[in-house]
């Protein structure tokens, strides 16, 4: 069964900065790829607007032109419910932080109901996996006593169940095991294994050190 | 927590004394305000203290006219007592000076604001806002944050043990 991945600005961003959407062309064949409306403004309507990255969109618009990507409504209702609950998790002083927008919830909504999440910025991923974790980094990092409401945190899981994350390193992964990598980048693969991921991090994939050492001793 | 009008007092002293690191400082505690209450003016004042230093600090800046510095602290000074709307108006004239001067001497396409925006931007991603919320916070173009980001340190704070679970769910999905 062909499964259904959402993508975030964020993985087609490194993707794109990286010469690596081919990637996502090849890898179309045994999946869907969906973009949310707020994911296709931030790839294609905004830096059209404000001249930034104006390649951006030339290659995304082909990607969508062409079927690769599908731009996908989320469901409304759901989209708000993600976002109220994830935005009253996490308090200072009594008062909620904000920590996401509409985008991150959409994303979330359509991928509900066992959906692949393709997300390369970290904040989600820790909401999703590791919501004590994101509450001592905020607690660490804001030098203010954070506190997790865990009513609101069950039923922002609700949504999350079955959802599973990948990132960009796991789409050069994989290109890499099914032999797609070398069609486009030339030399000895192990190298050009270790240059993508390394790439991947220098754009902004949410990748450590330990993460790309990882990879390359995992991968043959 | 940290009062606006204390860091406005305390930037007035640092630009009279061109102290560039107390700006940085004063940015720095800004901005961890704003992360936990959200407030516009306490991020446009972590924007434009990081602009001001930034300009206090270059070499190529050191000539400009001493009256552009009388400017800003005439602003942070009428912007002290409030209310919030007086605040933030006389903010923003302090960003529209940095942007003019700026545009004027400075040695980059992309104004010394944005450059703040960036960083700023890059800050809040640090502290565990999504990107998307930090870059609206701060008016920072995402993509240009997801770069600056990925030249840092940011992401070498990770989750452990699921990159074998990750990589075996990408095998599933597109083997």
């Amino acid at each position: 069964m062909r499964r259904k991945v959402v993508c975030d600005s964020s993985s087609l961003i490194s993707l794109s900065m990286n010469c690596m959407l081919p990637l996502i062309v090849e890898l179309s064949e045994s999946a869907d790829f969906m973009i949310t409306k707020t994911v296709y403004d931030e790839i294609i309507t905004n830096p059209r607007r404000s001249g930034h990255h104006m390649m951006g969109p030339l290659q995304f618009s082909a990607l969508i032109k062409n079927g690769i990507l599908q731009v996908e409504q989320a469901n409304q209702s759901m989209v708000s419910d993600i976002l109220s609950l994830s935005n009253r998790t996490y308090y200072t002083h009594h008062a909620p932080l904000e920590i996401i927008q509409r985008g991150e919830a959409e994303a979330l909504a359509l991928a509900s109901n066992s959906g692949i999440l393709l997300v390369d910025e970290r904040t989600l991923r820790f909401l999703i996996e590791a919501p004590k974790q994101l509450r001592d980094l905020l607690q660490f990092r804001t030098h203010h006593g954070v506190s997790m409401d865990e009513s609101m945190r069950r039923a922002f899981q609700r949504y999350c169940e079955g959802i599973k994350i990948i990132r960009s390193s796991e789409i050069v992964a994989v290109a890499y095991e099914k032999g797609i990598l070398e069609k486009y980048f030339l030399g000895e693969a192990r190298e050009v294994l270790a240059t993508c991921l390394w790439s991947l991090k220098s754009k902004g994939c949410s990748l450590s050190t330990e993460d790309v050492e990882e990879y390359l001793k995992m991968l043959k | 927590m940290v009062e606006i009008q204390t860091l406005i007092d305390q930037s007035i002293e640092a630009v009279d004394k061109k102290d560039a690191l107390a700006l940085r400082t004063i940015s720095a505690n800004a901005l961890t305000e704003a992360a936990v209450v959200g407030h516009r003016e306490l991020i446009l004042m972590a924007l434009v203290d990081y602009a001001l230093s930034k300009i206090l600090s270059k070499i190529h800046y050191q000539e400009i006219d001493e009256k552009f510095y009388g400017k800003i602290t005439d602003e942070f000074k009428k912007a002290r007592p409030g209310p919030k709307e007086e605040t933030l108006k006389h903010l923003e004239v302090i960003e529209d000076l940095v942007i003019k001067l700026d545009e004027k001497e400075g040695r980059f396409e992309d104004n010394v604001i944005e450059k703040a925006q960036i960083k700023k931007a890059a800050n809040l991603y640090e502290k565990g806002f999504s990107l998307r919320r930090a870059s609206e916070m701060t008016g920072a173009d995402p993509v240009r944050v997801l770069e600056y980001v990925g030249g840092s340190k940011i992401h070498e704070f990770r989750s452990p043990g699921k990159n074998a679970e990750r990589l075996e769910t990408a095998r599933e999905v597109f083997g």
